[in-house]
């Protein structure tokens, strides 16, 4: 993920590989590893291929690629998930953290973070020109939320159904606005939910590719994992400005939080990509 | 209320939703005829709708959309991503969403069929999706099919040998391949059809209110 677009100064906000917590919890890090061992668990728990999200239909555009004959091998399979991490998927990781930051930010007042996520949902939209694209994050947003509900049914009920008159908060939302949401209630900072968003927006096309192209598993875990550790450092950087812009915008009351520097890199392969997936008769996944 | 559902304890509740009845087995061995079949039998004595997890295609709903055996809106197909068995068994969520959407249409008191992609004779249903289970095998896959095993066939609900009437032709023995389905299922139900012809289809209609009423009660 690349440190370009409307976030400048990302650079020198931390140094590489420092997120968020680790900056922000220096004075409470010797007494709270109990909650760090437990995020750590969660963050397995999201990102196993075998957490029952429904991540296993979608193949994030890879297989109109491989129609297309874009992707014929894992070369250019890995260009194609390096295209998706430096463009579309910069936004996607940001506003998985400033949801994050909402949440964890403006759970006492949760009007004021319904509203936000809201707002959050809106950002995604006007970053998504395919209608069936946006559909598609709306479809993986529900699947997440039936899976961490399901799994974690009390922390997630705090933002179940307890909205102004009985809203569900989250229900109907984006996919990374729901990833972000509800990694917060489970005690993930913002900077290891853009890392789960980010292993997430990377493994999706790869792990599609393996079955699409019979590529070696080995070798393409092998490239999903030069993707993530190469984008992990940035998407950590982009996670802290996030959250800080995110909390800058919340402390100024009745002033409605600014999102303008959420990134609006895009890929319009991937939105063309998206709607003649979306038209043809034989496809294997949901996107 | 002793809305239990039909599967082990711990499974879904029945309460204000369909009952389901997953069907699975190999390819061609006739799933979606017998879907079609079970709803020309069903549709004027319970509310029906139907779940496809076609593998490659929407073939499936589509056949069944023109076979009129149903409304198009009580079809739903779900994509699978070249997993059709992980779609039934573990990561179920799409077709929890394809169901749930049916249950409104259907109604509490109705049966949705859920049926899977073809697959191999391991793939089985979790019961967090359906409450009972039909697996389907053909005399044409080889009568030594039900000895083997696996799954879909020693552990589904009731199985089905179709195509029964094709034995002289591939060199089956039907006798052999029922007794054999007998012994390793210890007690579970075993039917032989000709789905084709209609042969049996009504023993398979009966078999699958007589579930629904029982988990009902």
């Amino acid at each position: 993920m690349i440190d370009a677009g409307p976030v400048g100064d990302v650079g020198d906000a931390t140094s590489a590989g420092v997120g968020l917590d680790d900056t922000a919890s220096d004075d409470t890090a010797s007494d709270d590893t109990a909650s760090d061992d437990t995020a750590s668990a969660v963050l397995i728990m999201l990102t196993d291929g075998r957490f029952p999200s429904g991540g296993h239909a979608y193949s994030a555009g890879m297989e109109q690629a491989v129609t297309w004959g874009d992707v014929v091998d894992l070369a250019t399979a890995e260009a194609f998930a390096i295209g998706r991490a430096t463009t579309s998927s910069v936004a996607a990781a940001q506003v998985t953290a400033a949801a994050a930051t909402v949440v964890a930010t403006a759970s006492s007042d949760l009007a004021k973070a319904g509203d936000l996520l809201d707002s959050l949902d809106a950002e995604m939209d006007a970053r998504m020109a395919s209608s069936p694209a946006r559909q598609v994050s709306r479809q993986q947003g529900r699947r997440w939320l039936r899976a961490v509900r399901g799994v974690w049914p009390e922390p997630l009920a705090r933002l179940s159904r307890t909205g102004p008159a009985g809203r569900d908060m989250m229900g109907g939302r984006h996919g990374w606005v729901v990833v972000g949401a509800a990694t917060a209630l489970l005690g993930v900072g913002p900077a290891d939910a853009a890392t789960v968003a980010l292993y997430e927006l990377v493994g999706t096309p790869m792990w599609a590719a393996v079955r699409l192209l019979g590529l070696d598993p080995v070798a393409t875990a092998g490239a999903v994992a030069r993707l993530v550790t190469g984008h992990e450092p940035s998407a950590r950087r982009l996670a802290v400005t996030a959250a800080r812009e995110t909390a800058l915008g919340l402390s100024v009351p009745g002033r409605p939080v600014d999102w303008s520097w959420i990134s609006w890199s895009t890929a319009p392969m991937s939105d063309l990509a998206a709607e003649a997936h979306q038209r043809r008769e034989e496809r294997l996944f949901a996107s | 209320m002793g809305l239990t559902g039909g599967g082990p304890s711990g499974s879904p509740s029945l309460e204000g939703r369909a009952f389901r009845v997953g069907i699975g087995g190999p390819v061609g061995s006739g799933k979606t005829a017998l879907v079609a079949a079970l709803c020309a039998e069903l549709k004027d004595v319970v509310s029906l709708g139907v779940v496809t997890n076609d593998i490659y295609t929407t073939e499936d709903a589509d056949t069944l959309r023109r076979l009129g055996v149903l409304d198009a809106e009580r079809i739903k197909a779900v994509r699978t991503g070249c997993c059709p068995h992980t779609a039934i068994r573990d990561d179920i969520g799409a077709n929890l969403e394809a169901v749930e959407e049916l249950d409104e249409l259907v109604g509490e008191d109705g049966l949705v069929l859920v049926e899977s992609g073809g697959d191999n004779l391991t793939a089985t249903f979790s019961y967090g999706l359906i409450d009972k289970q039909i697996f389907v095998l053909d005399v044409a896959g080889g009568d030594k099919v039900a000895r083997k095993g696996g799954p879909g066939v020693t552990r589904s609900d009731l199985l089905v040998v179709n195509k029964v009437d094709l034995a002289p032709m591939v060199g089956a023995d039907v006798e052999r391949m029922l007794s054999d389905a007998v012994d390793v299922r210890e007690g579970r139900p075993v039917l032989a059809t000709t789905v084709r012809s209609g042969d049996g289809v009504e023993a398979v209609a009966g078999w699958v209110m007589a579930v629904r009423q029982a988990a009902r009660c």
